[in-house]
């Protein structure tokens, strides 16, 4: 495998003719936690749904782990944005995180030892093997994100892709979440999306930012000019420690 | 009232409603924990231009429901998944089609007819012995499919997204589920009728929903809420000589009122005592 997990060249996407994302151009490098940022309806669920093959760009090439991401994919594991699913289905825990095994064992067939000790090492990972049995609803928006993050990594996946993984959280909650990438981040490459600047700017290694153009800078810092770029208004740049701010949308 | 045993009519009828319920109380869950009771709806109501068709052509009228409850179901599938259409406009039109065949087809059939209302709305005692055979063939073929696709069922209908990146064949899964939901149809149409069909295919589950959070056990608790309501309201209709579909119905509706009522008052009371402020 190469060092390059994400290689994006040229890439254009357009819905009925409107351009969403327009010539993106990255390359990211493994043992990374890289952050995508930009404001809502900025491309960046868009961006997320090329890396996992699900939609094909007007034109320009993907690689994801080296291969075209409908095959990649398998190996990537996924925590989709909160709402993309039922919370109130009558699944617990336990049986979420056993969804990250379910294209280990052929279709008709049962789990087997191997899968439930994948599963409870993740959840251990997540720190959440005391919460196994409830019902997912039953858990908090943390807990919630926490027990899909350990069903991605069920997977045994080579990298993790998350879409917005604090959106649904408590803001004191957001720091552990943050911190259990952070830590994660030390053996796994990650990706993820999110439309909070501060936070997150915290805890990621790289960051770009993402509005139908991704502006990104080699040193991996946001810079007020990138941010200026993606948001089209001049933006403060956040200290650390201080409270972030809610950026104004612009179309 | 067990002298009615005694008529060879009504042990058909409560053997009827046994292999109903098992059934009912499985895809039932399915349908209700995955909000497709309008799918459901959507295909019972379909079914009934089969059963026209079936009188045409003078076959079984349970094949033709059969080939129609299919049919829709893999139409309402494609439209769901894979067409820009607005999913409940394409099940509505699928709904309504398809009794506009049934009933343009009974026109079509030369003779007499044989009551067509009792397909609307069922009658559990006329079921001969022929029709319990397709009963059990139906039961076994959903009994066997949620064992073997049991994960694969839950991994689709909790995250279809997240179940086909990791490779599984979300679409595929969703169009048997969609056929199960076809056969349990066919199954329960010459008790209920297309029309009441949609009750029993979410009132119990959604019973059963009021106490546990795990699908297993709500198909389960489904079964048995199912078989109690099917023999309640049979045993009400041959005492009342009433309509026996819209007493199982009535039966069921009953139930849920009540048990959802207490399940709020226990929890109210419950909120109360932990905190008394």
């Amino acid at each position: 495998m190469s060092d390059e997990i994400v290689k994006l060249e040229n890439i254009w996407v357009k819905y009925d003719g409107v351009v969403v994302l327009e010539d993106v151009n990255l390359t990211i490098e493994s043992t990374n936690f890289f952050g995508i940022i930009g404001p809502n309806g900025g491309g960046k669920t868009t961006l997320l749904k090329v890396l996992l093959g699900l939609i094909k760009p007007s034109s320009g090439t993907v690689k994801v782990l080296g291969e075209d991401p409908r095959i990649s994919r398998k190996s990537i594991g996924y925590v989709p944005q909160h709402g993309s699913f039922d919370v109130n289905y009558p699944i617990s825990a336990w049986e979420v995180v056993m969804m990250g095994r379910i294209a280990k064992r052929k279709i008709g067939h049962r789990f087997k030892e191997e899968d439930k000790k994948v599963a409870e090492h993740s959840l251990e990972v997540v720190e959440m093997l005391d919460f196994k049995d409830r019902q997912i609803s039953k858990l908090s928006g943390g807990q919630q994100q926490r027990i899909f993050i350990a069903r991605a990594l069920a997977s045994n996946p080579e990298m993790l892709l998350l879409d917005e993984p604090t959106a649904s959280v408590d803001k004191h909650m957001q720091t552990d979440i943050f911190e259990l990438l952070k830590r994660l981040s030390s053996t796994i490459p990650i990706i993820m999306v999110s439309h909070d600047v501060g936070v997150m700017s915290v805890y990621v290694d790289s960051v770009a930012c993402l509005n139908r153009k991704l502006y990104y800078h080699d040193s991996g810092e946001i810079t007020s000019e990138m941010l200026d770029e993606a948001y089209g208004c001049p933006v403060e740049m956040i200290a650390h420690g201080v409270p972030h701010r809610v950026f104004k949308e612009h179309d | 009232m067990f002298d009615i045993l005694g008529y060879d009519f009504m042990v058909n009828a409560l053997i009827a409603s046994l292999l109903a319920s098992v059934a009912c109380g499985i895809i039932g869950t399915y349908i209700v924990t995955n909000r497709i009771v309008f799918v459901a709806g959507g295909i019972s109501h379909a079914s009934f231009g089969g059963i026209g068709m079936a009188f045409y052509l003078g076959i079984e009228p349970l094949i033709g429901a059969l080939v129609f409850a299919l049919g829709a179901a893999i139409a309402i599938g494609l439209v769901v998944k894979k067409s820009e259409q607005r999913p409940d406009t394409a099940i509505g039109m699928i709904w309504a089609v398809g009794m506009a065949v049934g009933v343009i087809f009974k026109r079509l059939t030369p003779g007499y007819t044989p009551d067509l209302a009792s397909f609307l709305m069922g009658n559990i005692l006329i079921v001969p012995t022929s029709e319990l055979i397709i009963m059990v063939i139906i039961n076994v073929i959903i009994l066997i499919t949620v064992f073997l696709l049991y994960k694969e069922f839950m991994a689709v209908s909790f995250d279809e997204e997240f179940a086909s990146i990791s490779g599984l064949p979300a679409f595929i899964i969703y169009l048997v589920m969609m056929c199960l939901i076809a056969l349990t149809v066919v199954a329960l149409i010459k008790m209920l009728g297309v029309i009441l069909v949609i009750a029993m295919l979410s009132i119990p589950a959604a019973i059963a929903g009021n106490y546990t959070h795990s699908l297993k056990r709500m198909m389960g608790y489904s079964v048995i809420i199912t078989s109690v309501c099917m023999l309640l309201g049979l045993g009400l209709a041959v005492e009342l000589n009433q309509e026996s579909g819209a007493m199982i119905v009535l039966v069921a509706a009953i139930i849920f009122i009540i048990s959802t009522v207490s399940r709020k008052l226990t929890n109210y009371s419950k909120s109360k005592g932990v905190n008394p402020s």
